[in-house]
Order: structure tokens, then sequence, then C-alpha cells
């Protein structure tokens, strides 16, 4: 130890960076400021959907990789200021302490200030999520928190590195992002030219995790996101990956070291000169070249190259490569001397081209027939049976069991095989993809291994495949499953505590329910969109209620986030939901009814005035007057003037107005009201009411046959459009 | 003993050493003059390894210093140029040096702050050029080195200050038989304070002696004796300089002062003296005897 560390140079390197650890530790802590913030608020307005949400690891890693990234450059920049001034470094290089020992003393104290940092962050986040008793995935913000440790040695060790080799501080910026980004950036491009020459093909990330997957190596890869938005989510970051923890953190130590063999060799009479090493400034030179150039590959991969945005992208990267080596030399000598080399970045850059191609094609080699699987495993779908996806990408519970539910029905196998096949004579043949869908599938092959990969199947072997898996029981159950443990719960319009409650009454409910009727439950809220002619507003299963009881939690690191409906299927929890909609918002509710039931009779000529009125789950049946003609206002969903409407509707307010609050599911009806402005009145109110009226069965009767939703003035308003939620 | 073997360091396609040879014994002060790009530095810089040399060795008591942390905790370096912690006073300075320095003493940097009148609590981003040395000074001399390295030593002191420092100095070597080598651009500054002094140029050095031997052992002689004579009348005796005017001559003597006084009176000259030299002459005859212009190896120093 005593060979590699020196307790005085340590102590001396922390005192140094005291100030920087303290106030860096401050803002990021400050950032905490935030959190809470938006969490008090939203457990003030009680109608925040996204504080029903878990964050996922991208949310959660956000703050600190700005930390790790900022604070990482400024700890090393200011621990190896003397580096770059001679006078400074021969001060430094005169101390009896050996370099091997300067380098990890320095190393040791910065990446104990940045993990004070980091710690302290998360344990006061941590605090935030407990005290409030927010949604929160401690396990998944424990990995996010080590990634982030990890990411710390790792940018610490790209910095002190580029500090090693180069000798300006301009240098030192340009090497650090050089050593930390271009690598996985490379690689990461090299993803994507994969994916745009074989969409939904057999390509898939996940099969290159190592090289190309962003979870190795997450702090050099915040563009990971962008690869998941390439991926059309067929990809997403992974912040619990234990192999790409310890990929990082290989990486990270091989940085660190190669460092401190750097810092071994460097001279101190290196300093105040941009780097020794011609291989080096090359590299540098060669990597600001180069992203302009992919721009190009790419757009030529596209066909979208055009002959200006060439010349132009060329034109620009070739500036930029002799700008940095003029700037870093300060001898325009040497950048004349270095434009030959430039080639070397069209080289590199046309390599994309062809890579790809060749990648593609080895992996179009690998054989998948019935007698060589085993089985597989849907990780991924585009739509349909298997796509349930939460609030914000989050897996539904019930996605999350079925992944790990291994498919190994003859048929299955079978049509996986023939999709496969069609695929892999599509990359052969170099054919159009056509129609389908894709999945991701993990293949469990015969010989102990596995195989990633994106397939495009038909409609019709999607549809079987969605049949056959509808039969798998443990597909089936998982499907149905109501999500076990704790949890979080979001009721539209309740407390906390309402919905905690509603919550106890409706798992009970939920679980006496037959299979059918859950599955029922959960269909409803799975992102299938109802047609007009589907649903029947008057429908109390389907759409009378639209409220939904949203359930967060979490299997291991992973989120899901899922909603189960409300409705006539769980009674229970139907009238309790009513009942305390009503005792909240019912004298408000009524009293809007009744304030448009005046408008209506005082012949709604007011000025600039605006209601809606939503029925069931549905429709909206918008009021307005405005001074600026009665086109101009331009919305979604059916529009009236009060004056000119059909005397049916103002039939159907005063109906609604003279209704009272119901406590019944049976006959309530959900209508929601919305005034946005009354001129006249000079009112406004900031949000809508949701109230449950009861109606007898002749008034409800009457407002079906009514049914304003479809005989509204169309040809007065207009502009009406079907009267769909979307 | 501080060892040079054949030392050389080129900087690029410039050999600021070449080749150089010294041995520097314990407990003496020995000092180094030369112009600009002589090596004087880069000889300091290699001796305490900050350097790595690209040929030969530098030793210290038998041991390579680069790298090497138990000789280089035996020695301190004052640079020419000064360094300090940003916006840092004498005491964080001083808490810096006892971090590294295992002989770093308090007391002494509390008796050498209150000798140099400086506020150990003041910023030094804010003291005069002279007032940073002396901090740099006070700093290198309580960490109690063995060997002490000063470059450009004297540069901003005011005399008061420099006897300071030159006391100061004498008493490291005498009580702790401390070394101390030390660079001037100034010969009469190095003149009352060296025990040995070396004359570098062009990375190597030229001329390196003990300066008692060196004033001793030089002496300049005026000398006339009736009728004609001319150099050859001293045979016997090594002249590095020999001038007549009329019939008194000026003779720059090399040998033993007694021996050669002896040797001139039985002669029978009308006219003996024999007259001082400064270290500057000194220097001016040895160099000329070694072939060396004088005001090219020194040319700044002698204007």
């Amino acid at each position: 130890m005593n060979k590699i560390f020196h307790k005085g140079y340590f102590s001396e390197m922390f005192r140094q960076l005291k100030v920087i650890g303290i106030v860096a530790a401050i803002i990021l802590m400050a950032s905490n400021f935030t959190t809470a913030v938006s969490a008090l608020m939203s457990f003030a307005s009680e109608t925040g959907v996204l504080a029903n949400r878990i964050p996922g690891g991208f949310e959660l890693a956000m703050p600190m990789m700005m930390y790790v990234y900022l604070s990482g450059l400024v700890f090393t920049f200011v621990a190896y200021n003397w580096l770059n001034r001679r006078a400074y470094s021969d001060f430094y290089h005169a101390l009896p302490v050996t370099r091997k020992q300067m380098y990890y003393s320095t190393f040791l104290a910065i990446i104990i200030w940045m993990a004070i940092g980091l710690t302290a962050y998360s344990i006061v986040h941590s605090l935030i999520y407990l005290i409030f008793d927010l949604p929160f995935n401690y396990l998944l913000f424990f990995c996010v928190y080590v990634n982030m440790l990890i990411g710390a040695i790792e940018v610490v060790g790209a910095v002190s590195l580029a500090c090693a080799i180069s000798g300006t501080r301009f240098v030192n910026l340009f090497a650090s992002i050089v050593i930390l980004f271009v690598p996985r950036f490379l690689l990461s491009v090299m993803s994507v030219f994969i994916e745009t020459d074989a969409p939904y093909m057999l390509s898939s990330i996940a099969s290159y995790s190592l090289f190309f997957d962003p979870s190795y190596n997450i702090i050099a890869t915040p563009y990971g996101s962008i690869v998941q938005m390439i991926s059309n989510g067929a990809y997403t970051v992974n912040y619990a990956k234990i192999p790409a923890m310890i990929w990082s953190l290989c990486w990270s130590v091989l940085l660190v070291f190669l460092g401190g063999i750097a810092f071994n060799k460097r001279a101190s009479e290196t300093a105040g000169i941009p780097t020794k090493s011609k291989l080096f400034q090359t590299v540098v030179r060669t990597a600001i070249g180069l992203p302009l150039l992919l721009l190009l590959m790419y757009l030529i991969v596209n066909e979208e190259a055009t002959l200006v945005a060439g010349v132009f992208l060329v034109l620009f990267s070739f500036i930029f490569y002799c700008l940095y080596e003029l700037i870093s030399t300060k001898s325009p000598k040497k950048m004349v001397k270095a434009m030959p080399l430039y080639f070397v970045c069209v080289g590199i850059a046309l390599l994309y081209l062809v890579i790809p191609k060749l990648i593609i094609k080895a992996e179009s080699t690998v054989k998948v027939d019935e007698n060589r699987t085993k089985g597989f495993y849907v990780l991924k779908t585009e739509n349909g049976f298997f796509s349930e996806f939460g609030l914000g990408g989050d897996q539904t519970y019930s996605s999350i069991k079925k992944e790990k539910i291994r498919i190994t029905d003859d048929k299955a196998i079978e049509i996986l095989c023939k999709a496969y096949d069609r695929n892999v004579s599509m990359i052969n043949k170099n054919s159009d993809t056509g129609s389908g869908m894709w999945l991701t599938v993990k293949i469990d092959r015969t010989n102990g291994t596995d195989i990633v990969r994106n397939i495009l199947f038909s409609e019709s072997e999607y549809n079987t495949l969605s049949q056959l898996l509808e039969k798998n029981e443990d597909y089936y159950k998982a499907g149905i499953a109501f999500p076990p443990g704790h949890k979080y719960f979001f009721v539209n319009g309740l407390t906390r505590q309402e919905a905690r409650k509603l919550a106890a009454v409706y798992e009970e409910e939920f679980a006496s329910l037959d299979d059918a009727k859950k599955l029922m439950l959960k269909s409803n809220m799975s992102g299938y969109i109802f047609g007009i002619d589907s649903v029947d507003p008057f429908e109390v299963s389907t759409g009378r209620f639209n409220m939904t009881l949203q359930v967060s939690g979490c299997v291991g690191a992973k989120n899901f986030n899922e909603s189960f409906a409300i409705n006539n299927f769980t009674p229970k929890s139907l009238k309790m939901y009513i009942d305390i909609i009503n005792q909240r918002n019912g004298d408000e509710g009524l009293k809007m009814l009744d304030e448009l039931k005046a408008w209506f009779e005082t012949g709604g000529d007011n000025g600039s005035s605006e209601y809606y009125v939503d029925i069931g789950n549905v429709t909206n049946v918008y009021f307005y007057d405005t001074n600026y003609g009665v086109n101009s206002f331009s919305g979604n969903n059916s529009k009236l003037l009060p004056k000119d409407a059909d005397p049916e509707v103002y039939e159907m307010i005063k109906m609604l107005a003279n209704a009272e609050l119901s406590d019944d599911p049976e006959n309530a009806l959900q209508v929601t009201v919305y005034v946005s402005w009354h001129k006249e009145k000079n009112i406004s109110y900031s949000s809508e009411k949701v109230i449950y009226l009861k109606l007898s069965d002749e008034d409800l009767s009457r407002i079906r046959d009514l049914d304003v939703l479809r005989r509204v003035n169309f040809d007065k308003v207009g502009d009406y459009t079907d009267p769909v939620l979307d | 003993m501080i060892t040079a073997k054949d030392l050389t360091k080129k900087f690029d396609s410039f050999t600021a050493l070449n080749a150089l040879n010294c041995k520097i014994p314990e407990g003496c002060i020995y000092g180094m003059v030369g112009s600009n790009g002589a090596g004087k530095s880069t000889l300091l810089r290699l001796v305490s390894g900050i350097y790595k040399a690209d040929g030969g060795s530098v030793e210290i008591d038998g041991e390579n210093v680069y790298d090497n942390p138990k000789i280089k905790g035996r020695l301190v370096f004052v640079p020419d140029e000064l360094y300090f912690l940003p916006r840092a006073s004498l005491l964080r300075m001083a808490k810096l040096y006892s971090s590294i320095y295992e002989r770093f003493s308090y007391d002494r940097f509390k008796e050498l702050t209150a000798a140099f009148r400086l506020d150990p609590n003041a910023n030094i981003g804010t003291f005069s050029k002279g007032m940073k040395r002396q901090a740099a000074t006070i700093l290198a001399l309580s960490c109690k080195a063995d060997y002490i390295l000063f470059d450009e030593t004297f540069d901003g002191l005011d005399p008061v200050m420099r006897n300071l420092v030159k006391n100061l100095l004498y008493n490291d070597v005498m009580e702790r038989n401390a070394t101390a080598v030390i660079t001037s651009h100034s010969l009469r500054e190095l003149e009352d304070t060296c025990d040995q002094l070396s004359l570098l140029h062009k990375g190597g050095i030229i001329f390196e002696s003990d300066i008692g031997n060196l004033k001793t052992s030089l002496f300049k002689v005026q000398v006339a004796f009736e009728g004609e004579y001319d150099r050859s009348r001293f045979e016997g005796i090594e002249m590095l300089s020999f001038v007549k005017h009329g019939s008194v001559a000026s003779i720059i003597i090399r040998g033993d002062r007694e021996e050669t006084t002896a040797k001139i009176k039985a002669m029978q000259p009308i006219l003996f003296e024999i007259l001082p030299l400064s270290l500057e002459e000194v220097f001016v005859y040895e160099m000329g005897a070694l072939g060396y212009e004088f005001s090219d190896v020194l040319k700044q120093e002698v204007e």
C-alpha cells in the first residue's frame, strides 16, 4: 500500500479539494430541494399522476450523472492544476513522494470527496421519498448509486489519464472527452447503424451487450436514451445489470491504471506542452473530425444524403479537425502537416457503411430451428396482447412476470423458427421488411447458449402466437395477477390515504372475481382505445366510468405501473369512490351545472365564456360563446353554442342540474363539469369537477334517447370530430 | 555526498547538461555560477529528483534520487520561480510541508517567521517578491533537510535579508552538517558564502574549486628589478598572466604563497608587493588559463 499511497500527500490533496468538495456536495444536495418541493406539491394537489410513478433509472441517475461529470472534471483539474505549469510541476515533483503515491493518493482524495457528495445526496434523496411516502424503488436507487460511484471512478480515471498525457488545459479537456466518450460513442453509433440497416429484423442491441449496450458503462452513455428512442423501445437502459456494473468497474479501473502508468512516465518538463504523443494528438483530432462524417454516413445509409449536405458536413468536419490542431499546438505548420491524416477520419467513417452489414450478415448465419430450440422468452413487444406498458413506459407487473416465462409450446416454437427463417432470408435478399409485428425474444438453444433477436412476425403468426400464449396457463395467470408486496396507489381525485383505503377494498374484490372479469378489469386499462361504436357511455361496466386504480411498485430493481378499472365489477370500490368524490365535489359541481343552465336560459350571449360537460367515459360537449366568432375556437370534440343548440341539449342540462347526488353506482352517471371562464359572472374554475348524479331510470333513458353525442347540431358546429377519447 | 556522473539532460534538441561530473561533499556550501542556459537550474532539478536524467546518474549518498522519496525526504529545493498554493498563507503552506516532510519543525517555522518578521496568517499572494522568497526560505529551512538546494537564492532579497539567509545557512551547515547548494548569477554574492564554487558553461562544469584554496593559491604580485628582465626570469613559478609596464611587472601566480614569495625575494627585487584578488579576478585568470574567455562564460556577471 505504501508504494502507491502516501498518507501525508493524500491528506494534503483532501484538504486542497475541501472547498470544492463541500460546494459540489451542497449543490448536488440542493437538487434534492426540487424533488422535495415537487413531491410536496404533488402531495398537496393530490392530482399529480406522475407522483404515482416510481422514478426510473435515468431520472434517478440524471442529477448524480451531472455531478459525476462536472465534479469529476473539476476535482481532477484542480488536483492536477500543477501539471500544466512548469514551476508548479517542479514544486510537486520535488516533494518526497513517488509519482505512483502522488497519483493514487490524489485519485483516492478525489474519489472520497465525490463519494461523500453522492452518498450525502443519496441519503437525503431516499429520506425525502421515505418521509413523504412517495413511490420509490430503493433497490434501483442503490443500483444507480453504485453505478454512479463506478462512474466517478471512470470519470476521474479518464480525466487523470488525459491530464497525464497532455500538458495544457485545452488539450486536457478534449483528451478527457475523447477518452471518456469516444469509444462508447463509436460503438453506440455502430449499433444505431445496425438498427438502421436491419430494423425489426435480426439485429438487437441486447445481443451485442458488451459493446453496444449502453447499460454497459452507463456513465459514458447518457445517449443511451437516444439509442432507446432509435430502437423504438426495443431497448431500455438497465441500471441494475450486475455484469454491466462489473464491466464498467473493470473499464474504470483500467482507465485509472493507465492514468497511473502515464503519470509515472510523465516528465515534469512536459508541463505546458499540449502533448508529447503524436499518436494521441492524432486520436483526439480524428475524434473531433468524426461526428459530422458519421452523420453523413447515416444520411447515406438512410438514402437522405444530398450533395450540399455532403459538402457541408465534410467541410465543417475538416474545419473542426484543423482548428483543433491549430488551437492546441498554436502552430499553423503543424496544422498543415496534420491535414493529410484527415483521411483517417474518412476511413473510419466509411467503415460504418461496411461493418454493420458484416455484423448483420454474420448474425444471420446463426441457425434457429425446432431441433436447436428449447424454448424462448418474449422480452419486448410492439403491440397487442403482450403490450402492457404503464405510465412513462414502465412495464406492468404482468409483463415483468411474463418475460420470465419460457415458452416451450411446440407450435409457438415452430412459428418462431419460421419467422426467424423468413427474417434471415429477407436479410439475404436485402428485401424490404414488409408489414407485421416484431418481438424481441431470447431464444434458449439446445447447446446451452441463448441469443437475443428482434424478429418480425407476420400478422397471422403474431395472432396465432397470441392465442397460444393466452392458452398458456402461466402466461394467462401472469396477465391477471394483482401485484403483491409493497405498492403505491393512486386514484384520480383521492388523497393518498383515501386511495390506500380504496385499494385495500379493491384488492379484496379483485381477488374474489373470476379470471375473465379480472382480465377485463386489467385489459380495459391496458392502453386499448375504445371506439364510439364499441362503448356505450351509459354502460356501467365500460363507458359510464373512467376511473382507475393505479398501482405502482417494483419487482427487484424493476419498476412497474399498472392500472385497474374501477367499475361495476368492483361495486364496493366504486361506491366508495363515488361517495368520496361526491362529498368533495358535489356542491361545487351542482352549482356549476346551475350556472350553465342559467346561461342557457339567458340566451348564453354574455361575451366570452366556455363550459364543457363530460358524460361518462367517452363524451365531451363544449358550450362556448366568444366575441371572436363561432369557429374561432379549435378543439377536438363537439362544440355547441347555447343559442344555436338543439333544444334537447338544454333539456339535458336541465335534467343534470336538477338531479341529486348519487350514492348508488347502479344509478350514478359520471358528469364532469368545467367552466374555464365566465365573463359576466367573472368566475373561473381552476379545475374540473367530477360528480356522480342520481338519475331516475326515466331520466337516464331520456338522456340516452336524446343522444346528445350524436345529435348535436353538427352542421352549425362545423368542425365536429368523432367524440373519441384520444 | 551528491555525486553526478556523466549527467546528461536534453530538452528536445537542446542539451542542457552534457555528461556533467561533480561531487558535492557533505557539510559544505556549494555555489554554482553560470550564465543563463548554462545548466545550473537543470542540475539542481536533477539533484532534487524533479527531472529524470537522459544519461548518466545523480546520486545522494550512493542512492539514485529520481522518484526516491527516502532520499528526496532528506533534501529540499527552493526553485527560482516559486510556487505557493492559491491564496495560501505561510501557515497553510507549512501544513503542506509538514504533511510531506517528516522532519518539518513547527518550532523552527515559528522561529524563522519571527526572524523574518512575516505574518504566518497573511495571504502569500499579497507578499512582495522578496517576501515570497523569504517565505520559501522559511518553509525550506523548517524542513531541516540534509541537503538544501537554492536556485537564485538571493534574488529579490534586500541586503539585510541576504545576510539573514546566509547566517541561517551557515547555522544549518555548522549545527546539522547540512549541505547547501546554491546558484547565483552574482559571484560576489557567493564569494563570502560558499566553501566551494563551480562554474557551469554550456551544460558542463568547466571549473570547480574550494574557495579558500582558490583565493590563496592564486595571487597577484607586483615586482620590479634593476635592469631588463622578462618572464623567463620567473622560471619554476606557475604564472597565469604576466604583464610588464616599464620596469614593473604584474604577475598572476598560482601556487603556494610563502614558497613563491621566498623564491621571488631571493631574486632581490627592488619592488615586491602581493595584492589580493577578488573572486571575479580569480575566475578571469583561471578561465583564461583554461582557454575560456571569462566574459563569454559569465558575461552577465561581469556586466
